[in-house]
């Protein structure tokens, strides 16, 4: 997984031309009119399809139509749960290259990319721009921060976060799950129960620790 | 109504130029940002060919303005188009904010818009991203 900041509009831009006409906004009010611009890379489609159901947001996103599948069985994405099982390992490759197999079989019959994709899985590498307001993203850091968020978003909203904490350290410092941003969990039973661990992290995340993958204490 | 751009998001052109590149290419959307950056010739001939309806490529930016109204006049921008955001500043000031599909979509609308908004949008797109200001307000392409 890849992921980079290609541009945002910096609340500072906002912040001043607003105090040369005497005039200011809050926080929570400015967050709306600031926009932060992903690009990310490497991510399987079942990660974008989480991604997207956020629709206060914007994006451009590799279209299987138009860009044909290479190597699926090498570039599929696989999870750590699957990859540290020998077992379950063989079965995941096993279909990759089967699914290779397919895809390629029905496009050498005449099949278009648009429908020859049918067969491909979610495992399928993706890439994609997003684009959101700050407060867009206060709501999707809130979600997928969350250690009951599936890892492979868990991880995509770790690292925007650390970028966006990066560039703009006051606005996002409130910024995280909903147990770090409302000081109580929502999640009822399936509460993960490590409030005070979350809260920890998210204090830190960014400010201290370097973004290096497997260094963020994902638990798949 | 009066508005006036306060800040928008840099190298606008060259992101909507990425991202309609990300959607028909292999390579990775921060290498095309990168490559494009370099190289405006290609961006404006990305941007000539692009049609405008197909308009996600577009938002991948925010233009913020400060805007001089009653309410009603913000009601009508509103009803105009439901992706602005609005915050109050004070008596007839308001923070007014969105991206540059519905400042487009908006141009090329025969939609009734209070009065200087026409204008003062158009001001801002040919500030901001002058080759899209051609295509859409000077009609080329």
């Amino acid at each position: 997984m890849r992921v980079e900041l290609l541009a945002y509009l910096p609340s500072k831009l906002v912040l001043e031309a607003l105090e040369r006409e005497g005039l200011a906004v809050d926080r929570r009010e400015l967050l709306k009119h600031v926009a932060f611009t992903f690009a990310i890379s490497g991510i399987s489609r079942a990660c974008s399809h989480q991604l997207v159901r956020h629709r206060v947001a914007s994006y451009s996103q590799q279209s299987q139509r138009y860009v044909k599948v290479e190597r699926l069985a090498d570039e599929a994405i696989e999870p750590p749960s699957v990859t540290r099982d020998p077992e379950a390992d063989m079965v995941f490759r096993g279909f990759m290259r089967a699914a290779e197999y397919a895809y390629n079989r029905l496009l050498s019959l005449g099949v278009p990319e648009e429908d020859a994709r049918f067969v491909l899985p979610n495992a399928a590498p993706t890439n994609i721009v997003v684009t959101m307001t700050g407060s867009a993203l206060y709501h999707f850091f809130g979600l997928r921060c969350c250690y009951r968020a599936q890892h492979e978003i868990r991880e995509l909203a770790d690292r925007m976060l650390v970028l966006c904490r990066r560039v703009e350290p006051e606005l996002f410092r409130q910024a995280g799950p909903y147990c770090f941003q409302k000081g109580y969990c929502e999640e009822g039973r399936f509460s993960c129960g490590r409030i005070e661990e979350v809260r920890a992290k998210y204090e830190r995340l960014g400010y201290e620790e370097p973004l290096v993958t497997g260094e963020m204490g994902y638990k798949p | 109504m009066r508005i006036k751009l306060l800040a928008s998001t840099p190298d606008v052109e060259v992101l909507v130029a990425a991202a309609a590149l990300t959607t028909s290419s292999r390579r990775e959307p921060s290498e095309i940002f990168r490559d494009l950056r370099a190289r405006k010739e290609k961006v404006e001939k990305i941007l000539a060919g692009l049609m405008l309806k197909h308009g996600s490529v577009l938002e991948h930016n925010r233009l913020v303005f400060l805007a001089e109204a009653d309410e009603g006049e913000v009601l009508d921008l509103l009803l105009a188009s439901k992706f602005f955001e609005v915050s109050r500043l004070g008596r007839c000031k308001w923070l007014l904010s969105c991206n540059l599909r519905t400042i487009i979509e908006l141009l090329a609308s025969e939609r009734g818009l209070p009065d200087g908004v026409r204008e003062a949008f158009s001001g801002c797109l040919k500030e901001v991203a002058p080759a899209l200001w051609r295509k859409v307000v000077g009609h080329e392409g």
